[in-house]
């Protein structure tokens, strides 16, 4: 295994591409900080104008705590950009014959290639989360961070982005060909198009609550700058359970395949 | 006689189509095996299956002595080198940084690949990326790619395939340095039937997904039929003068035969001349390995 992870990290590391995608990661940082402190320059002055309308136009202000969380549909595509593009290069190129031929087993392959695709996630969404705070801090300042709030929801960020990220080696490793890899960074935004359906389901409360919390992508507007989701931890064993599932399935499908 | 590779009744069915049945081939360590078959005839699946690309559907086949079916197969093929069908490569990196990547693979160090990359003649590539390289360029880096590990048993499947003559005769001088210096045991296919006959010491003749028959060369040899081929004026005239000497042969073309029987030339040429038909030429032939499998699997058809 660490003969894989040995050969994928450095074939993550000498790509361009990595790279390029986390500058992009800062940069969006960068741009929503921009657009946050334009936004709160028009609204300082609309308290300027509107003196007797202060007090609603000063909740309309955004922070560098709200900036936090404005990444997590972006980070899934970036994610799939890089490493996605990995994975299934590592199968048009063919260049995955090398590792089977020597004995490496599926399993393994498979487990490395989903480990350094966390590792990209964690590092992208550390990029988003140093940037956001160094420049939004200054620029925007800081609502109430740093506060348990804010913490408990970034760290429940990461099992949200696990099971994407999961999901992404998913796709890319079972359908090994550019289909899995646009799959995989436009799943969030095909899953958001449908963030409606589940106010259909208004007459039972229940099951729209634990639709809400099994999607990942529908979990990811419910955590913010505010309070801890009332059920955080079914929430997280959730992406847990769609990690393992995703991961197994995976694993079983490449151990099946015949690879060209 | 210890075996590299030894397949038992080996069968693979892509949805319904079968690709091998019931096949079984024995590769003697030390040996250069050839495999002959026509395109479609299963030599790429059998490669496939026992470099664990791909699942067989029933049958087994063992490598080192260690089965498929056996957890240990695993550690066995960090023993094998491998190029199949086209070479796997990494088109944004340089020769050296390819076979690096191979090392990490492994879990070896990189100090070797100088000598590997002399071997293949690709020593003076420096920065050219793997993507700009040539058929030939790239069928080498494929190759170095599989020797990276020092296997001790190496499948390459059409290693000459886009090489220029010198290409091809560098790779045939490669592969038989690597089999008598190194002891490497070399299953090999090829559609160029002439240069697996410069290599291999055995063969395994694949005919519709089966071995229809496996022999050293020595006994190719054995079995292989001599022929006298001659030009004459007229090939009725000649089909007359054979038929009365009871001789076995075969008319080539208006002016062209084979004799397979062992010919006296003197009273042939005279007899002919008696009714006026000239012998324009004539010349030994030993029949190739291309005629021994064609007369094997019955036919003129896409080798």
């Amino acid at each position: 295994m660490s003969e894989l992870l040995a050969e994928g990290y450095r074939r993550l590391f000498k790509g361009k591409r990595f790279y390029i995608v986390m500058i992009a990661m800062a940069v969006i940082a960068v741009l929503l900080t921009l657009i946050f402190a334009a936004s709160n320059y028009i609204i300082n002055a609309e308290i300027k104008n509107e003196t007797g309308a202060a007090e609603l136009l000063e909740t309309m202000k955004t922070y560098a705590d709200d900036l936090l969380f404005k990444n997590s549909g972006i980070l899934v595509m970036l994610v799939g950009i890089t490493a996605g593009m990995l994975i299934v290069q590592d199968f048009r190129n063919n260049t995955i014959r090398n590792k089977i031929i020597i004995g490496h087993s599926r399993t393994n392959i498979y487990l490395a290639n989903l480990i350094i695709s966390v590792t990209v996630m964690l590092i992208y969404e550390a990029v988003y989360v140093i940037a956001a705070l160094i420049l939004g801090g200054i620029m925007l300042g800081f609502r109430n961070f740093p506060n348990k709030e804010v913490i408990v929801n970034l760290l429940l960020l990461l099992p949200i982005e696990l099971a994407m990220t999961s999901i992404i080696v998913f796709l890319c490793n079972t359908m090994k060909n550019v289909g899995g890899f646009v799959l995989s960074i436009t799943m969030h935004i095909i899953v958001s198009l449908f963030s409606m359906v589940p106010l259909l389901l208004n007459k039972h409360p229940k099951i729209q609550e634990l639709i809400m919390e099994a999607v990942p992508s529908f979990q990811m507007d419910m955590l913010g700058n505010g309070d801890i989701p009332e059920h955080w931890l079914r929430m997280m064993l959730l992406m847990f359970a769609i990690t393992f599932v995703s991961t197994i399935c995976g694993i079983l499908s490449f151990k099946k395949s015949d690879l060209k | 006689m210890d075996y590299i590779l030894q397949t038992q009744k080996l069968c693979k069915k892509y949805g319904s189509f079968q690709a091998l049945k019931d096949l079984t081939i024995n590769v003697p360590k030390g040996a250069i095996y050839g495999m002959v078959g026509r395109n479609g005839a299963g030599k790429t699946t059998l490669i496939r299956i026992i470099t664990g690309l791909n699942n067989p559907t029933s049958g087994g086949y063992s490598v080192f002595g260690v089965s498929n079916k056996d957890k240990k197969i695993l550690e066995v093929r960090r023993k094998t080198g491998a190029v199949v069908e086209t070479p796997s490569l990494h088109p944004e990196m340089t020769a050296r940084d390819n076979l690096i990547q191979q090392t990490k693979a492994l879990g070896i160090s990189d100090e070797k690949l100088d000598d590997i990359l002399k071997l293949v003649g690709l020593a003076n590539t420096g920065k050219k990326k793997a993507k700009n390289f040539s058929l030939g360029m790239r069928q080498r880096l494929g190759i170095a790619f599989s020797l990276v590990g020092d296997p001790e048993f190496l499948v390459l499947d059409e290693p000459i395939n886009g090489l220029d003559p010198q290409g091809i005769m560098e790779v045939r001088e490669m592969i038989l340095r690597l089999n008598r210096e190194k002891g490497i045991t070399i299953l090999i296919s090829s559609h160029i039937l002439d240069e697996l006959s410069r290599l291999a010491t055995h063969y395994g003749f694949i005919e519709k997904g089966q071995v229809i028959k496996e022999m050293s060369a020595e006994e190719l040899e054995k079995v292989s039929r001599r022929s006298v081929h001659v030009n004459v004026s007229d090939t009725n005239i000649l089909a007359d003068v054979l038929n009365g000497m009871g001789m076995e042969y075969k008319l080539t073309s208006p002016n062209e035969a084979d004799i397979f029987t062992p010919v006296q030339v003197t009273p042939l040429v005279l007899a002919l001349n008696e009714k006026n038909c000239f012998v324009n030429s004539m010349s030994e032939h030993h029949e190739s390995l291309e005629n021994y499998f064609m007369g094997l699997v019955g036919g003129v058809k896409n080798v």
